[in-house]
């Protein structure tokens, strides 16, 4: 660095002696040649030497004393003589000198801001927080300019072409790097991953069409193998063609994601736990629902040994035996099924849901419960009601929570006056379902139902209506409370329709 | 256990229950031992059809949909219709028991049981029916012979059967002896005891022996 500075200071020293020099050799030439042209104006390129110097008052100075030795120079040679065509010589060199300078100065004034522009340019792209590097993509741009697709090997030319010109610190940080000159020269071939593949095919279909500014999320591995995750804003500079230098921020978003994947699995978990209470509840009824098929069962297979064994065996009594052995046993089978796909724990799926025949399904497994506690069921489903997209299990869980809720707010009440009304309507664009009992209504402001660990039970967690609310909301709908006109409270939700939740997500 | 199969039963049994698979199978299984089955949805159905000819026995469900197969019992119990009882359920606690069982279940048996004991179940209520049935006959009998008594006789009889002798009877009722013997021929004649033995379980069973009377202190 030090031996480079001193290279410039001499090379500068240089300069200006074979400037004054110049400048001298021209004022020798102007006295003392009888060249009756305008010698003075060469005295510009005196000028036009001195700019290089990057100096404004330089130039005006060199400008200066150029004049002064073009006017000294007339003096010598011309003194005393009446103004004629020397004079005017004189004049138009000291134009070209004065209009030279001030040119010359406000280049430089302009040159100076360019400068200082790119220097701070430079320093906010190196000083950032976060990752920043510019690429070449002329090459990609060259190959796909003839209105070609971004198929796979394009793509791939693409990332094998597109160098990085320029990167900063944190850019080599994200992957893995120390120094960012790792990165410079090179691309970013070593940490592409399919993910990064199909986003760049993207990009590039993005950039063909037109656009400057593009934000894509992908995946990155680091130098050690580490996946990272960015979101990535390439910007095209309006003034740079040909993709000589795209811009390239990111933000390392792994963190938030990975956030993001843990606060989802505890949701899952918890559902998944919201949802074993709830069975939990209903132990004894599913208890019964099991018992019931299975006494009928062999209570049948004993009975047909029975029929065998008779002095005259009875084929048809056996027959009809046997027939119910394999219905009873079917219906316990179906029994479990049911409770074991409530019971399971999985990701949230997106099933094709009939809320219709679930709503159904959901009344006739809380159907004995509901009998024990001497509630009446009251359900209407329309027959043209549209499919629903959604997990068809956590639907069901919101169904059986919002059930059982009423069935215990109408724990207070006669025992004949305990309905449940269960109503599916279709409306625009979605299906709305109403669970309203005829308890005693919502004491407080119903929004406080749905805060967590809020209740009113005695045993409760506090958790159901919330991670209702939650399921609910990840579907893209809304759950809601209010107090029914004619008495008792009311839950409904919302869900839209298929097409819609797709355009929504 | 004794294999019921071996001996065909006689009599019906009524089954209340609201799963038509579990009457089902009841039904089956009664029939394959020979027995006559009715079969009921719920308690208002079996009462409506009245009670069956004959020995017979009730399978009952305690849980039963608007009702308890606990209460039905109580309320058959209260109204004097003394059908043996079996009551069946799919998950019974000692309480519930308790309570069956005090109010005169013949057995309690929780779902799934057992063939052999259901049989054994209502092998033994039938019985219980029967003698049931049976005493209900000589009572019937014993008040029939005992209205033809005439009030003398009757005062003879609660007189004799509390221990007192011919003489005592005849005094006490300022009656001659032969009078009284004559009386009391007569009165073991329509009564149709064979002995004095019979004549003082009789009115044991009528009630009508004279409690203020004691041979021994007049």
């Amino acid at each position: 660095m030090g031996q480079e500075a001193e290279r410039r200071r001499l090379a500068a020293q240089a300069q200006s002696v074979a400037t004054v020099l110049l400048a001298l050799g021209i004022f020798a030439l102007d006295v003392l040649s009888p060249l009756q042209g305008a010698v003075a104006v060469l005295y510009t390129t005196v000028v036009l030497l001195a700019t290089r110097a990057h100096s404004r008052e330089l130039t005006l100075s060199a400008g200066f004393v150029c004049a002064l030795l073009a006017v000294a120079g007339y003096f010598i040679s011309h003194d005393g003589e009446a103004l004629g065509s020397p004079a005017v010589r004189l004049a138009v060199s000291l134009v070209a000198i004065a209009i030279t300078t001030l040119v010359s100065v406000r280049h430089q004034v302009a040159a100076e801001h360019r400068r200082l522009a790119d220097q701070r340019y430079r320093a906010i792209f190196n000083a950032a927080g976060f990752p920043i590097w510019e690429g070449d993509w002329s090459q990609a741009f060259a190959l796909l300019q003839g209105g070609r697709t971004p198929d796979a090997e394009a793509i791939d030319l693409a990332a094998r072409t597109a160098t990085i010109c320029d990167a900063n610190n944190a850019a080599a940080a994200l992957f893995g790097l120390t120094r960012r000159e790792e990165l410079v020269g090179g691309t970013l071939l070593p940490f592409h991953t399919p993910a990064a593949e199909a986003t760049l095919g993207r990009i590039l279909e993005a950039m063909i069409a037109g656009e400057t500014e593009i934000e894509e999320e992908t995946r990155f591995v680091t130098a050690q193998g580490e996946p990272v995750d960015v979101l990535l804003r390439v910007t095209l500079p309006p003034q740079r063609k040909e993709w000589k230098q795209v811009l390239v921020m990111a933000l390392d978003v792994t963190e938030r994601n990975q956030t993001n994947a843990r606060l989802a699995q505890a949701q899952a978990q918890l559902t998944h736990v919201s949802r074993i209470t709830t069975l939990g509840q209903l132990a004894a009824s599913i208890a019964h629902e099991v018992n019931q098929p299975l006494s009928a069962l062999i209570t049948y297979a004993k009975s047909g040994k029975r029929w065998l064994a008779r002095e005259a065996p009875d084929a048809a009594e056996v027959s009809d035996c046997l027939d119910h052995v394999v219905s009873n046993g079917t219906r316990a089978a179906d029994v479990i099924a049911r409770i074991r796909a409530l019971a399971r724990r999985a990701d949230p799926r997106q099933d094709a849901i009939d809320l219709g025949s679930l709503v159904a399904e959901t009344v006739e497994l809380l159907r004995r419960d509901l009998n024990t506690h001497d509630v009446t069921v009251a359900v209407t489903i329309p027959d043209d009601l549209p499919p629903l997209v959604g997990d068809r299990v956590q639907m069901q869980q919101v169904l059986m929570n919002l059930m059982l809720n009423a069935e215990q707010a109408m724990a207070q009440v006669t025992p004949d006056a305990r309905v449940l009304h269960v109503d599916v309507v279709s409306e625009s664009g979605g299906v709305a379902v109403h669970v309203r009992d005829s308890g005693s209504g919502i004491a407080v402001e119903p929004e406080s139902l749905f805060s967590p660990f809020f209740t009113t039970k005695a045993d409760g967690m506090g958790m159901g209506l919330s991670i209702c609310r939650s399921i609910i909301e990840s579907h893209g709908g809304t759950l809601g409370a209010a107090n029914h006109p004619e008495g008792g409270a009311v839950f409904s939700f919302r869900l839209p329709v298929a097409g819609q939740l797709e355009s929504a997500a | 256990m004794t294999d019921v199969l071996e001996t065909i039963l006689d009599g019906c049994v009524c089954v209340i229950d609201d799963d038509a698979e579990i009457r089902g199978s009841l039904d089956s299984l009664f029939r394959s031992a020979g027995l006559a089955v009715a079969l009921h949805d719920s308690p208002e159905a079996f009462l409506t059809a009245g009670p069956p000819k004959g020995p017979a026995c009730l399978v009952l469900d305690v849980r039963l949909p608007g009702t308890n197969g606990l209460d039905f019992q109580e309320r058959l119990a209260s109204e004097g219709k003394d059908i043996p009882v079996i009551l069946i359920t799919g998950h019974g606690d000692i309480p519930m028991t308790v309570r069956g069982m005090k109010m005169g279940a013949v057995d309690f048996l929780p779902k799934p049981f057992s063939d052999d004991q259901m049989l054994a179940a209502v092998a033994t209520a039938l019985a219980k029916d029967r003698e049931r049935q049976a005493g209900a006959q000589s009572d019937a009998k014993l008040k029939d012979c005992y209205a033809r008594l005439t009030p003398r006789e009757r005062e003879v009889l609660g007189l004799v059967v509390a221990g007192l002798m011919n003489k005592q009877v005849a005094a006490r009722m300022e009656l001659s002896e032969i009078t009284v013997k004559i009386h009391r021929g007569n009165v073991m004649r329509k009564m149709e005891a064979q002995s004095l033995a019979d004549l003082v379980r009789m009115a044991e069973l009528l009630g009508v022996r004279d409690e203020k009377v004691q041979r021994f202190n007049i």
